[in-house]
């Protein structure tokens, strides 16, 4: 920097000082043969080629340019220079001189080049931003893919588990259907041969022979055998289809155990060296649970424990552990092998063939114990006996359930509608309710009709849903006492059922069907239209204001909510305003004629389809009446309007709106 | 890539690219661009012969001093906006391509043929990051120990950067020891890439595409059974 570092002080040399130029000439071979002043410095030598400060592949710029400069003068080339030791971007002119060229090369102002640097960088930023992002986005994709992927997969899978389930389901069905109907078949003959030995052991028919007598009596045993097994193959198939239903009733234990001595003495008749005791708790013990389940399921037991014992003892002992009750059944006999342990409540699993039985008692004890909450362990040693223990809750957990929704149920929410909802299946009405409860409604739930219509006595509810298997009269039967009854026609009654007679349901007067599996969803849209719908309003125009309290009185506990108006002229604006649901018109009124008002609802759109029930107290000719006829629903006489009646033409007004509203749609 | 070799409908296309690049007109230029990929023609194949070509022959122009450097930054930033329309339809890497890190040596800041050469490798379902212009070193270091690349392709467009390819040649075999490492750019002679013991780019951009998509997915399928460990 020594050239700069000592500032001239004439003009011309700060001029020089500060210019921000390049000033050289080259010979003809582009040999630098001056250097001039100018600030910058190229950074060579006299006689060195000037083509060595070119930048790389701009050389053949620069030889084109003082090819074209030695020839003419030329202007405003750029060129890239190694200019004060870096790569810059000059602006050349050059002109002829001698056979070489002169050039004065000038560069752009530092702080445009550094602008358009800056630029550079920020595009090259962007797009490289931009980049990113598209390929972030793509990740992002791929990983939807992946994901909707796996969603398909697992849709798929499940599809096939339920396809499975389903063949699976159809098998057990057909099984079921089997059993059932043979079962059904077996019954007949059976009771045929216990018929026919009895008559034969009664010698009804004349007497028997000690041989005869004998065998009658071992046919008997036999089909006493086979009348057992039959009744538990259908129970079994009843457990099967679900239908055996739970009956909880609150009874004590002690007199369950009485029944059972009493039941099962007999069975130790033919074993002699077996003594049966059946012990009693050392406390009562109150159960709440199905008492006619329990009992099938000891007395399975207890004949199971003496067809496989041959001398000694079967017990039954009974205890209390918390809130469970515990029984136990032990016997002396010949006990179960540790292997076949496992497989003893299989159905059908003999593992003694010399033992009489069906091989069902065992899976059916231990089936309804599953039923009742509880469950059939053993404990078994071979040669010294076996001991099945069964455990249930002392309250059946359904009915504490039940208790604790009845009690809900039993405290009215004034704020929400309640709807009465009639469902035999009890975990059905569990989710009604939680369905229910969470938007609003209260359920009031029941599982047989008789509560049904201890409610209906009681409250009215807002609506009903009936949800029962429909294949059963009765139900039929109460939707068509609900529809019949004055008090409850206007419930609105949901029909949710599993059998398609749509069209008997709508006959009866349900407002609903639906086929299950039923939609919450889509019952709560419908109950929330049928229950909190506004209510049909009905505009009662007369100038007789005994007459509209008459009314008022009798639209008292119905859905209906009453409007008032004294004039004809009141009673036109009001329409118009509040556009009611019926109207009902008096003949007389004080300042327009009932033909009117009439001719005015009918010229104006608003108030066109609005049915009208003309009322009076006096006769009307029958030239009025067919006049009437012609613009109103009907005539009703103010003598003879009992509640009745008021109700019954409001009613049919309201459903001949309604066709027309929905014929118009 | 020589004039010879291009599709004729398309360097019609490439040359009003050019006109409209070189007169700032950018919605112009997306015309052009728009109209070629309209004509149903291969994204890669505009991308080629309508923006790489147009740059190419803007640089000749201002060899002939008939373009000056404010014009050619004017087309380049509408070039850049002409790659990310097309980059646009890239759909993403097929599986097991391997993946590319493209990147300009510290000091570059000529970003657009990097970009460029990216963006055909993305179009050509390659796993490619472009990393930009003037990648520091340290930066360039942490990107690559990050993204493990089977490929890193080094930029370098004026000579003077060169002495930062050498440093960027170390560090990225420093963290990303099994990627395979080339080095082109106008400013860098394959010469100088072989004495770095890497290897140079090719002179065309397809070919240049061909070499390193082809050592990605050799990376790739080496480093499989290593993964899998």
């Amino acid at each position: 920097m020594g050239e700069r570092d000592d500032l001239p002080g004439d003009l011309d040399l700060a001029v020089d000082a500060f210019r921000r130029e390049l000033a050289f000439a080259v010979d003809a071979e582009g040999r630098i043969t001056r250097l001039g002043g100018g600030g910058l410095r190229l950074g060579l030598g006299l006689g060195d080629p000037v083509a060595s400060a070119a930048l790389f592949d701009t050389a053949d710029k620069l030889a084109r340019f003082l090819e074209r400069a030695r020839v003419e003068p030329t202007r405003d080339w750029e060129l890239c220079l190694r200019v004060d030791g870096r790569p810059m971007t000059v602006s050349c002119s050059g002109l002829p001189h001698g056979d070489g060229v002169a050039v004065l090369a000038t560069t752009l102002p530092e702080d445009h080049q550094s602008s358009l640097r800056a630029l550079s960088s920020s595009i090259d930023e962007i797009t490289t931003l931009n980049r990113h992002i598209s390929s972030q986005n793509r990740d992002l994709a791929q990983l939807n893919t992946d994901l909707s992927e796996s969603n398909a997969g697992i849709m798929a899978l499940h599809t096939e588990i339920e396809e499975r389930a389903n063949s699976a389901a159809t098998e057990a069905e057909i099984k079921r259907r089997l059993v059932a109907e043979v079962g059904h078949e077996f019954r007949t003959p059976i009771h045929s041969i216990l018929g026919l030995t009895r008559l034969l052991l009664d010698r009804t028919d004349g007497d028997l022979t000690q041989e005869q007598e004998r065998q009658v009596r071992f046919l008997r045993s036999a089909a006493e055998e086979l009348s057992l097994m039959v009744e538990d193959l259908l129970d079994l198939s009843r457990l099967d289809a679900g239908a055996f239903p739970l009956r909880q009733s609150q009874f004590q234990l002690d007199d369950l155990l009485g029944e059972l001595r009493g039941l099962l003495r007999p069975l130790t008749v033919d074993r002699p060296g077996v003594e049966l005791h059946i012990d009693s708790p050392s406390a009562a013990i109150t159960l709440d649970t199905d008492r006619i389940k329990l009992g099938q399921i000891v007395r399975n037991l207890v004949s199971n424990a003496l067809k496989f014992t041959d001398a000694g003892e079967v017990r039954v002992r009974s205890r209390l552990e918390g809130e469970r009750l515990v029984m136990e059944v032990s016997d002396t006999g010949i006990g179960i092998a540790e292997e076949h342990q496992g497989r003893i409540f299989e159905e059908f699993a003999r593992l003694s063939p010399g033992r009489p039985g069906t091989g069902l008692g065992l899976p059916l004890a231990q089936r309804l114990a599953r039923l009742l909450g509880g469950d059939i362990e053993v404990k078994s040693a071979v040669g010294v006996g076996s001991t099945f223990t069964i455990s249930i809750p002392r309250v059946h957990e359904e009915v504490i359930r039940l208790r604790e929704m009845e009690h809900r149920a039993a405290t009215d929410d004034r704020n929400r509608p309640r709807i009465l909802v009639v469902e035999d299946d009890r975990k059905s009405l569990f989710v009604y309710e939680r369905y229910l409860d969470l938007h609003g409604f209260q359920a009031i739930p029941v599982r047989d009709l008789p509560t049904a219509r201890r409610v209906l006595e009681r409250e009215r509810p807002a609506a009903i849903v009936l949800d029962v298997m429909l294949e059963n009269d009765t139900s039929w039967a109460f939707l068509n006492e609900v529809k019949q009854h004055e008090a409850y026609r206007d419930i609105p009654v949901l029909v949710v059922t599993v059998v398609g007679r749509e069209r008997e349901a709508r006959a009866l007067g349900a407002d609903e069907f639906w086929l299950k599996p039923l939609d919450h969803e889509r019952l709560l849209r419908r109950l929330d239209q049928l229950v909190r719908e506004r209510a049909p309003k009905i505009l009662m125009i007369d100038d007789d204001s005994r007459a509209r309290y008459l009314l008022a009185k009798h639209l008292e506990g119905t859905r209906w909510a009453l409007v008032e108006a004294e004039t004809g002229q009141e009673g036109l604006d009001v329409a118009r305003q509040q556009s009611p649901n019926v109207i009902l018109l008096d003949f007389v009124l004080p300042d327009l004629t009932a033909f009117d008002v009439l001719d005015e609802l009918k010229a104006d759109p608003r108030t066109r389809q609005i049915p009208v029930i003309v009322h009076t107290a006096r006769q009307l000719a029958q030239d009025e009446v067919d006049r009437l006829n012609q613009s109103c629903q009907g005539v009703m006489l103010k003598q003879h309007l009992s509640q009745e009646l008021a109700i019954h033409r409001i009613r049919d007004a309201l459903a001949q709106a309604q066709s027309h509203a929905t014929g118009d749609a | 890539m020589s004039m010879q070799s291009m599709p004729n409908g398309l360097a019609r296309w490439r040359d009003r690219w050019v006109e409209a690049a070189l007169s700032g007109d950018r919605s112009g230029a997306m015309a052009a661009l728009d109209a070629a990929l309209g004509e149903g023609r291969d994204p890669r194949e505009v991308l080629e012969a309508v923006i790489g070509a147009g740059q190419a022959e803007i640089g000749r122009r201002w060899a002939r001093n008939e373009a000056t450097v404010a014009q050619e930054h004017m087309a380049t930033a509408i070039a850049h906006v002409g790659l990310t329309r097309i980059h646009a339809s890239a759909r993403g890497p097929h599986p097991g391509v391997g993946r590319i890190v493209v990147a300009c040596v510290a000091g570059e800041q000529h970003g657009f043929p990097a970009l460029l050469l990216a963006d055909r490798l993305d179009l050509e379902g390659l796993d490619v990051r472009y990393a930009g212009a003037d990648v520091p070193l340290g930066c360039l270091g942490a990107l690559v120990a990050d993204l493990d690349p089977d490929v890193v392709a080094l930029s370098v467009t004026l000579g003077t950067n060169l002495p930062a390819l050498d440093e960027a040649v170390a560090v990225v075999r420093r963290n990303a020891p099994r990627a395979s490492i080339f080095a082109g750019g106008a400013g860098c002679p394959a010469a100088r890439a072989r004495a770095l013991g890497v290897s140079p780019g090719a002179d065309t951009v397809p070919e240049t595409v061909a070499l390193l998509s082809q050592a990605a997915r050799l990376g790739a399928a080496r480093s499989q059974p290593r993964e899998g460990a």
